[in-house]
């Protein structure tokens, strides 16, 4: 509690105390506007397919990211196909603030 | 040169109001500096980027998201060692220190182990945990560990046995003794150890992470060479410096003070 308060009475206590709140309230907007990123129209199965929008190309880190939550079987622009994802992990993609769209992957796309 | 005069007056009067600026006023000669040099062109950009060509990177980076992953990658996996090296090292510090036969069998088998420096464990603990997390959160715990054990353990000599006498003259138990006593007697030194064994961890981490890594800042700087990215080499160096500024200035400095303020009398 005293060390709450001299944190509260210092400058960088405060710089330090409003970074962190930043970030609670940024990962407060992750987390809301993340259902809208997800179209409608998913099978209703476990496991689905899923086509994700970046605004850029991926990189190598996006993919390995991307395999976390199923397989990765190809790329086409800034668009990345995505195999296998266990339905309840597509908020966990969404959550991702570097994706814009996830949209269900056509048959024989 | 007046100008100059004016603008250094300026800054001086500026920085008694607003310390922040007494902070980053020597760093402004060192990026002046830099900018001038790769301005001037001695260097191709490529090997020698400016200040500009390395914000524009970390804008790049973090749109993409990949600074703030490999940033929180690191910054856990130092968390989680400073947590079990502190949670391991604080205990068999206070018992090092209490007992003279455990300090008479352990002492020098610290100090054998002390002698070890951290990345002389990477070969034989990839043979045992391979490129991974394992390996990395030990060297980190092993890094924390020892500073921890040994400030310790000179913090609960320290404490003078005076203290230890009145308060079993006044009928305290032993865990009120080692409670009320040995540990707040102890508590500036172990902050002390902390401290140093964070930073030698946070140096460690980005040794490991840059050999074993497959995320993190170490493993970014290291990765870039692949690319021959030395803007992204510089901008993880500046991003390890600003960081570790922020943790030991900000947070464990004012902890240490506070905790040297409040009980480092007991240890005089």
């Amino acid at each position: 509690m005293r060390l709450l308060r001299q944190a509260l009475g210092s400058r960088r206590g405060l710089i330090l105390i409003g970074l962190g709140a930043a970030w609670l309230l940024w990962q407060a907007w992750i987390f809301a506007t993340a259902p809208a990123k997800i179209a409608a129209g998913f099978p209703d199965r476990q496991r689905i397919n899923a086509l994700i929008t970046l605004p850029f190309a991926p990189e190598r880190f996006h993919i390995l990211v991307f395999q976390r939550y199923g397989r990765v079987s190809g790329t086409d622009g800034t668009r990345v196909e995505l195999r296998g994802i266990d339905r309840s992990q597509l908020g966990a993609i969404a959550r991702h603030y570097w994706v814009r769209r996830i949209e269900p992957l056509q048959q024989g796309g | 040169m007046n100008a100059l005069l004016a603008l250094w007056s300026l800054l001086l009067r500026t920085s008694v109001k607003w310390p922040v600026l007494r902070t980053l006023a020597p760093f402004v000669p060192v990026v002046a500096l830099w900018w001038a040099v790769a301005a001037w062109g001695p260097f191709p950009p490529a090997f020698f980027p400016s200040p500009p060509d390395v914000w524009a990177k970390f804008v790049t980076l973090m749109e993409k998201g990949i600074l703030p992953e490999y940033l929180g990658d690191s910054v856990g996996r130092l968390a989680i060692g400073a947590a079990v090296g502190i949670g391991l090292g604080v205990p068999l510090g206070l018992w090092v220190g209490l007992s003279k036969r455990a300090h008479r069998a352990l002492w020098p088998v610290l100090l054998f182990f002390q002698a070890i420096g951290d990345i002389a464990w990477l070969p034989i603990l990839i043979i045992w945990f391979g490129f991974g997390l394992t390996t990395m959160t030990f060297v980190i715990v092993y890094t924390v560990l020892f500073p921890v054990i040994l400030n310790t353990v000179l913090g609960v000599r320290s404490v003078r046995i005076e203290l230890h006498r009145a308060a079993q003259s006044l009928g305290a138990p032993p865990w009120r003794i080692l409670t009320e006593v040995v540990v707040p007697g102890a508590l500036p030194n172990i902050m002390t150890g902390l401290r140093n064994g964070l930073g030698y961890g946070w140096r460690a981490l980005i040794a490991a992470e840059m050999i074993v890594g497959t995320s993190g800042i170490g493993f970014l700087m290291f990765d870039a060479r692949r690319a021959g990215s030395v803007t992204e080499i510089v901008l993880g160096m500046i991003v390890l410096g600003i960081l570790w500024y922020i943790v030991d200035a900000w947070v464990l400095a004012p902890i240490e003070q506070a905790t040297g303020r409040r009980w480092g009398l007991v240890t005089q």
